[in-house]
């Protein structure tokens, strides 16, 4: 039983919060949704028992019943974000990273003292927006046929000269297609991303950043591009949703930087057991330490650097939703999207200083 | 080479100990005792006693015996409501906002109080070292907080000690324990003493002692425990006579002195009598106290004491990140450990059996007697890594206030986090430095404030105010504030706090030396009257028996010169108490040889 508080997102409060209690069956576990602010800024959280619900990191899913668990939380998250995001209006809401979670109502007010300025920024950026996603897909056979019917001078008697110059015009027409869309599509939006394509016929998977006001333009749009490639294309338009994909990638920036720095202090490498980590933290704790170097005035400062970097290892590797399991070999993964998953507040998080005088 | 001790400054007792061969070894006191009671005393006679002289004569003199000291080191006037009750003599406000003791019409602070303990020690190890103690290291409950560590270490300057290091009791404690077990383990150390709670776990292994978590009560000790006991004597009797003794201060020392003897029995044994003859008296003739108090009684007495416990010991666990089972070793510290219900508690908690193995009164100092050795490079293959056990940080906006460096951080240690102003075209701002938990500045222990100023006039945010909090290995905390735009930058060493300042120190550096040398005379004129009554005694004896064998003028010579010893015996001329010793022995030969003849 290990009880913390899942955070789904955090919305402007300054026009009013919405009404959770309206929304049926509550969030992860059916447990009630529940309101933790700082200044003007709320997260959504709702309390989660993490040992019985799976949000492990991406590629960490082992077992059925794990992943099982794992979607429905996604799911749920998803919901929740949804009615949060419809009842916000167009005040601004900022669905933050699946799994994040903090031990206790203080520890959530303390993300958002210390990312505040990241949050606020953010916020304000997303007011008034959505996230409209198209996913674009194509037959790749039907496709090489049409270009077949249309250049019957490609067909010759080397077969595999025929391929290449079939698959060469494909990405021509692959390149025009995406063209199209983008120029119809993109001077409508305020931002766009490209996430990872989910199957091989998925030419596209775009999340475009749309103002409220011209979602009824950017449909027609959609429409009109749907339309032209009707023949060849399968469009899958989702959408209006959170602004999943602009948000938390930049407050995450620079963690890779100061954690890789860290580790590479403590001579890790870039899978490490939690023994591990703590032998070659003492190993170099005991060489550095002042008490054992009296004559070196440089052992402090070595010492405090291997401290620093050790609690920045730790930190990380605490913040992973594995890290009860401590002591599994390999088990914490210092790779650049592991870390860049992990969402640590950066240190960078300004605050502001009292004023006097 | 003059000896490093280590020394355990306890609230009820003091105890020290040296390395000798690379082992720890008590030093017992110039009265023979392991454990010095941390105790002065004025008497009437303006006699200064210290230890158990001074603690035997406390309950005929009240007012001028300071017991539990410690309570009071590095406190403010307001943090020590629960401490004034417990205290029989007069405590007041200092000037700076500490707290005074005043003795026959002098104030005293609680620093210099606890350097007269550290001088009787420091003195004392010098007789039975031979050879000259100046340096030493000095434990503190690992909850102190860096006013009451700094007292601490002033108290070592006044007493004419370098003091090489402030360490954890705790922490000393497991050094002690750790030094012939060199496995890999988990410990839990449990030290309840006469007035603070403390608990600690550590990780050893490879020679590192890792100190992972700290937590505690200032605010809990055996002393509480004793006042429990005398509630309910109080209780019983005024329920029996209808008098209420809390008013008398004599009478309250009696009490308070039982019931410590009571708990104590009744850590071996399941019941005891509390006798008090003559406690009070009344028109109707004196009244006294004979009550049975069971070990079943006191544990309900103290149940809610021994509840205190448990918060620290599982905020401990939590912050070390582990779960009670994985404890592998808990050690006990502090005499109150012995108590049964306490044991019974640890065990509950941990599910481990304590470690007895070394006097929970004596491992701390022994423990501070190997870091000595540590330092001095004596003792190699130990390392020991404490903690900052309270967070610091800064007050921000709304009197919030801002954590740089998390509790339990192992020190030495930096850390910098970046600021901004609030208002626009701000010029200064103030940081002000804060120890503590509470999520509020005003609650947390101010430590200093400095002003960062000539700010560049722009827009709120704008700036960039890097602030940087050092540690070093010695505790000393550094805080820097630099603007990053222009360059400017300020600094302290953080000194204020334990309300003492340099000149106080060396005043009281002065006359601490001056009172050592007197008292230095003292003692040798003590040494030197002792050894010539004893001499004349013996020789008188003697001459009384051989007087027949020896001639008539010998005799009349020795009786003459014994004569001539005592007229001068009661002065305080050591030399010429010498001389006439000396004469004495020359004239007394004769009578050796007589002796040694028959």
């Amino acid at each position: 039983m290990q009880i913390k508080r899942f955070i789904y997102a955090t919305i402007d409060n300054r026009s009013g919060t919405p009404d959770l209690a309206a929304y049926q069956g509550g969030g992860i576990d059916a447990a009630p949704l529940e309101m933790v602010s700082y200044r003007d800024i709320t997260a959504v959280v709702s309390t989660i028992d993490v040992d019985q619900f799976d949000l492990g990191l991406p590629g960490e899913i082992s077992t059925e019943q794990q992943a099982d668990s794992h979607k429905a939380c996604l799911l749920k998250y998803q919901q929740v974000n949804l009615f949060v995001f419809e009842q916000t209006g167009s005040n601004g809401m900022l669905p933050l990273k699946f799994g994040f979670t903090a031990k206790n109502d203080q520890e959530v007010a303390r993300v958002l003292e210390q990312a505040y300025i990241q949050l606020r920024t953010y916020l304000d950026k997303l007011q008034g927006t959505m996230e409209l996603v198209i996913q674009t897909s194509w037959e790749l056979p039907k496709i090489l046929q049409e270009i077949l019917k249309d250049n019957p001078g490609l067909a010759g008697a080397d077969q595999v000269q025929t391929g290449k110059l079939l698959f060469e015009a494909a990405e021509i027409k692959k390149g025009k297609i995406l063209a199209a869309i983008h120029d119809n599509l993109s001077p409508l939006s305020k931002d766009y991303s490209d996430a990872p394509l989910k199957t091989e016929a998925m030419i596209l998977n775009r999340n475009y950043l749309v103002d409220k006001d011209k979602e009824h333009q950017f449909d027609d749009a959609v429409n009109v591009v749907a339309t032209e490639f009707e023949e060849a294309l399968t469009f899958r338009y989702i959408g209006p949703l959170p602004a999943y994909s602009f948000v938390n990638i930049e407050l995450n920036q620079g963690n890779f930087a100061l954690v890789d720095k860290s580790r590479k202090l403590l001579q890790l490498p870039e899978k490490a057991s939690w023994e591990s980590i703590k032998s070659a933290y003492r190993q170099l704790i005991i060489t550095h330490h002042p008490d054992k170097n009296p004559d070196d005035p440089q052992a402090a400062k070595r010492t405090k650097d291997v401290v620093a970097a050790y609690e920045i290892v730790r930190a990380y590797c605490q913040s992973l939703p594995g890290f009860e399991e401590q002591g599994k070999s390999d088990r914490f993964c210092f790779s650049k999207e592991a870390v860049e998953q992990a969402f640590i507040v950066d240190d960078k998080g300004a605050v502001l200083a009292r004023v006097k005088g | 080479m003059s000896k490093t001790i280590g020394i355990d400054l306890g609230t009820t007792n003091s105890c020290m100990a040296v390395l000798v061969h690379g082992k720890p070894v008590i030093i017992p006191n110039a009265e023979g005792e392991r454990t010095t009671p941390s105790v002065v005393a004025f008497t009437q006679a303006g006699q200064r006693l210290i230890g158990t002289a001074a603690k035997q004569q406390q309950p005929g003199n009240p007012q001028g015996t300071l017991s539990s000291i410690k309570r009071f080191m590095g406190r403010q006037w307001e943090e020590v409501s629960e401490e004034m009750t417990i205290a029989a003599y007069p405590v007041e406000k200092g000037e700076s906002g500490d707290v005074n003791v005043t003795v026959e019409g002098t104030l005293y602070t609680p620093q210099e109080i606890s350097a007269m303990i550290l001088q009787k020690l420091k003195a004392d190890a010098e007789d039975y070292l031979g050879e000259s103690v100046t340096e030493a290291i000095i434990t503190v409950p690992a909850f102190f907080n860096d006013a009451q560590r700094k007292a601490t270490r002033d108290a070592g300057r006044i007493a004419g000690l370098n003091v090489l290091r402030i360490i954890n009791e705790p922490t000393a404690a497991s050094l002690a324990y750790g030094l012939d077990n060199a496995d890999d383990q988990t410990v839990l150390v449990f030290d309840l003493g006469g007035g603070t709670f403390d608990v600690s776990i550590l990780g050893l292994g490879g020679g590192l002692f890792e100190v992972k978590a700290t937590n505690g009560d200032n605010h809990l000790g055996g002393d509480n425990f004793d006042k429990a006991i005398v509630d309910w004597l109080l209780e019983e009797f005024n329920r029996e006579h209808g008098i209420d003794s809390s008013v008398d201060p004599i009478a309250l020392l009696r009490l308070y002195a039982a019931a410590e003897k009571a708990k104590i029995e009744l850590s071996t044994m399941p019941a005891t009598q509390v006798n008090l003859p003559f406690i009070t008296a009344t028109p109707a003739g004196p009244k006294h106290i004979s009550l049975e108090l069971t070990r079943v009684q006191l544990n309900g007495l103290s149940a809610s004491l021994i509840a205190r416990t448990t918060n620290p010991i599982m905020q401990a666990l939590a912050d070390a990140g582990i779960e009670a089972r994985e404890i592998d070793q808990v050690v006990l510290v502090g005499g109150m450990t012995r108590m049964p219900a306490i044991q019974d508690k640890i065990r509950e908690l941990t599910g481990k059996e304590p470690h007895k193995s070394i006097n929970p009164d004596e491992v701390v100092a022994m423990g501070a007697a190997i870091q000595a050795g540590v330092l001095l490079g004596e003792v190699k293959d130990v390392l020991l890594l404490d903690v900052t056990s309270l967070s610091l940080g800064i007050e921000t906006k709304g009197g919030v206030f801002t954590r740089l460096i998390e509790r339990n951080t192992s020190i030495p240690t930096r850390k910098t986090q970046t600021f901004t102003t609030a208002e626009d075209n701000q010029c200064l701002v103030e940081i002000h430095v804060l120890q503590g938990e509470s999520e509020m500045a005003a609650f947390n222990k101010s430590l200093g404030t400095f002003l960062l100023v000539d700010l560049p006039l722009v827009r709120r945010g704008l700036l960039e105010i890097d602030v940087t909090f050092d540690i070093d290995a010695n505790g000393i905390i550094r805080v820097e504030a630099q603007d990053i735009v222009s360059g400017n930058e300020q600094q302290i060493r953080i000194e204020g706090g334990s309300g003492l300042t340099e000149d106080e120190i060396s005043r009281m550096v002065k006359s601490a030396k001056a009172y050592a040398e007197a008292a230095h005379r003292l003692r040798e004129l003590a040494d030197v009257r002792n050894h010539a009554e004893v001499l004349a005694a013996e020789i008188e004896l003697s001459l009384n028996t051989f007087y027949t064998q020896i001639k008539a003028s010998e005799a009349s010579m020795i009786t003459e010169r014994i004569a001539d010893l005592r007229q001068v015996i009661e002065g305080v001329d050591v030399r010429e108490i010498r001389t006439r010793t000396e004469a004495l022995v020359e004239a007394a030969q004769v009578l050796r040889h007589e002796g040694q003849a028959e």
